[in-house]
């Protein structure tokens, strides 16, 4: 009989040591990029931080938000725009089943995928002095697909009784939707955004596959956190350097604010705790 | 008799090969309560939500026949279906209060059909919730969230909610769904009262109910009208063997 208590036990304190272990190892490697980049030349980390200097950190860090931020800023009204259309503007059936999985298969896309659309078709069309604006539209590329799917998600989620319950007071389709469907569904839109900055942000390979465009350039647009971090380490102009442990410790805790706020922002939620079990929409 | 208020013709509704309602016709009361009653999958619903065209939410929805409010097609090329769903306004079974303030709730109708002025939305909540019998109970704070009154009070928030765009038919599909009995009565008591002003159709599978509120009864069975009559004259005379089975519920 104590038997079967212990398997019980064992089988808990194996899934806690998992559950410690994957929220152990991002503090495990916060603290190991923070002993090898910040502890031992901590000023002279600082001073390449605050540098005043063209690619200090601070400033690739702050670049790499405003790039980040434009592209958001561009993709989301388009997103919005086509998650409304295809969750409250059309029928439920096959075609858009097929249009919502594909939508969702480009979201999910690996990310050279999308450096290839910037090499291929962005970086030639616009040529070497638009560099800025290649980036943030290979961005925004990449995020718009992800950003179509949170926001059609972001109003399904919302019970089906509000849409009943407003049309039958006499309300127009676009009135619900503005007055009782935005307001519910902007929460979690802004979570799922958030999530797909720190996914895009984060990473390398489509500013990577850009770059190769224009081998010589030595413009600085380019030099965004991710791709700052992949160059620092290839070029490996000093060894010693703490540059590259600053710059992913900066990129790590970034997306740990940008996931960490998507929490607050998702628990916080309309329909939390107030849940309407088959008042889902149809 | 008296003058009919909504009139239905020939009515059938589809839900893609199903057909939910069969060719019904029946003429609505004006300002007297009718109560919709069958068992569950009659069509009592679906006969409610034709009435409005609440109906047309459905996807795969096909509607044929007539409605007539005061003489007019409601399903007319040219008719405005906001117009049709404000002045004939349905209570869905379960209605929920929307996550906002006791206040906006009520009020949300009325703004959307473009009341900005405060004194003026002030007044229309305030007897908007005196007339579903919860004034009393709220006036203290009207500026709290609807989601923390109880399933009674919640329920007469609903009615309030859409009496505040002053429809002149009220359809209320299963008032009293879901509550205890002493919430359920308030509910009763306030269609009661409600029934001096508005032409009202319930839906209900409370025999009881249907007795105590009703003027009119509308028996439907499998998606067809089986009778339809004043209620004391229906309860205790059926012309029909399937009205009087389910009336004294002799059906399994």
């Amino acid at each position: 009989m104590r038997n079967s208590i212990d398997t019980g036990a064992v089988i808990c304190s194996v899934f806690a040591a998992v559950a410690l272990f994957g929220a152990g190892s991002l503090l495990a490697l916060m603290g190991y990029l923070v002993l090898k980049g910040l502890w031992p030349p901590m000023r002279a980390l600082a001073a390449l931080i605050f540098a005043h200097s063209g690619d200090s950190l601070l400033s690739i860090w702050i670049r790499s938000l405003f790039l980040l931020l434009a592209a958001t800023l561009l993709a989301l009204p388009l997103a919005i725009g086509t998650g409304i259309y295809l969750s409250e503007y059309t029928r439920q059936n096959r075609a858009r089943e097929l249009i919502l999985s594909n939508i969702a298969g480009l979201g999910e896309m690996p990310p050279v995928v999308y450096g290839l659309v910037g090499w291929g078709a962005l970086a030639p069309y616009f040529g070497e002095d638009r560099q800025t604006l290649v980036i943030v539209l290979t961005a925004s590329v990449w995020l718009l697909p992800q950003l179509i799917v949170a926001a059609y998600w972001a109003l399904q989620e919302i019970p089906v009784s509000f849409r009943r319950d407003s049309l039958a007071l006499g309300a127009t389709r676009w009135q619900t939707i503005r007055w009782t469907l935005m307001p519910y569904s902007g929460r979690l839109l802004a979570a799922k955004t958030l999530e797909g900055m720190a996914r895009v942000g984060g990473e390398a390979a489509p500013v990577i596959m850009v770059a190769a465009a224009w081998p010589d350039s030595s413009k600085q647009p380019l030099h965004i956190l991710p791709y700052y971090l992949y160059r620092s380490l290839i070029e490996a102009v000093d060894p010693a350097t703490t540059r590259h442990f600053g710059a992913a410790l900066l990129l790590v805790l970034t997306s740990v604010c940008f996931q960490w706020a998507a929490l607050r922002l998702r628990r916080t939620g309309v329909v939390a705790g107030d849940t309407l079990p088959g008042l889902r929409k149809r | 008799m008296r003058d009919s208020k909504l009139v239905v013709r020939n009515l059938s509704v589809y839900y893609g090969d199903f057909q939910a309602l069969r060719s019904i016709n029946l003429s609505i009361p004006l300002g007297a309560a009718t109560a919709v009653i069958g068992s569950s999958g009659a069509g009592k619903s679906s006969l409610l939500r034709a009435l409005c065209r609440m109906n047309e939410l459905w996807d795969n929805v096909r509607t044929e026949g007539q409605v007539l409010l005061d003489g007019q097609e409601i399903y007319g090329p040219d008719v405005d279906v906001t117009e049709v769903r404000r002045r004939v306004s349905l209570i869905a079974r379960h209605p929920y209060p929307f996550p906002k303030s006791i206040f906006d709730n009520v009020a949300y109708g009325p703004r959307l059909h473009g009341i900005k002025d405060k004194r003026k939305l002030d007044e229309i909540v305030k007897r908007s919730l005196k007339q579903a019998g919860l004034w009393n109970e709220v006036k203290d704070r009207l500026q709290e969230s609807a989601l923390n009154l109880s399933p009674g009070e919640k329920a007469r928030l609903c009615i309030a909610r859409s009496i505040a765009v002053e429809p002149e038919v009220l359809l209320i599909d299963d008032p009293t769904y879901h509550l205890d009995p002493v919430s359920a009565a308030k509910v009763e008591d306030v269609i009661l009262e409600l029934k001096q002003k508005y032409t009202l159709v319930f839906a209900t599978n409370s025999m009881q109910q249907a007795g105590r509120v009703s003027d009119y009864v509308a028996f439907l069975s499998e998606g067809a009208l089986v009778e339809f009559g004043p209620t004391s004259e229906v309860f205790a005379r059926p012309k029909d063997r399937r009205t009087e089975d389910y009336i004294t519920g002799r059906f399994s």
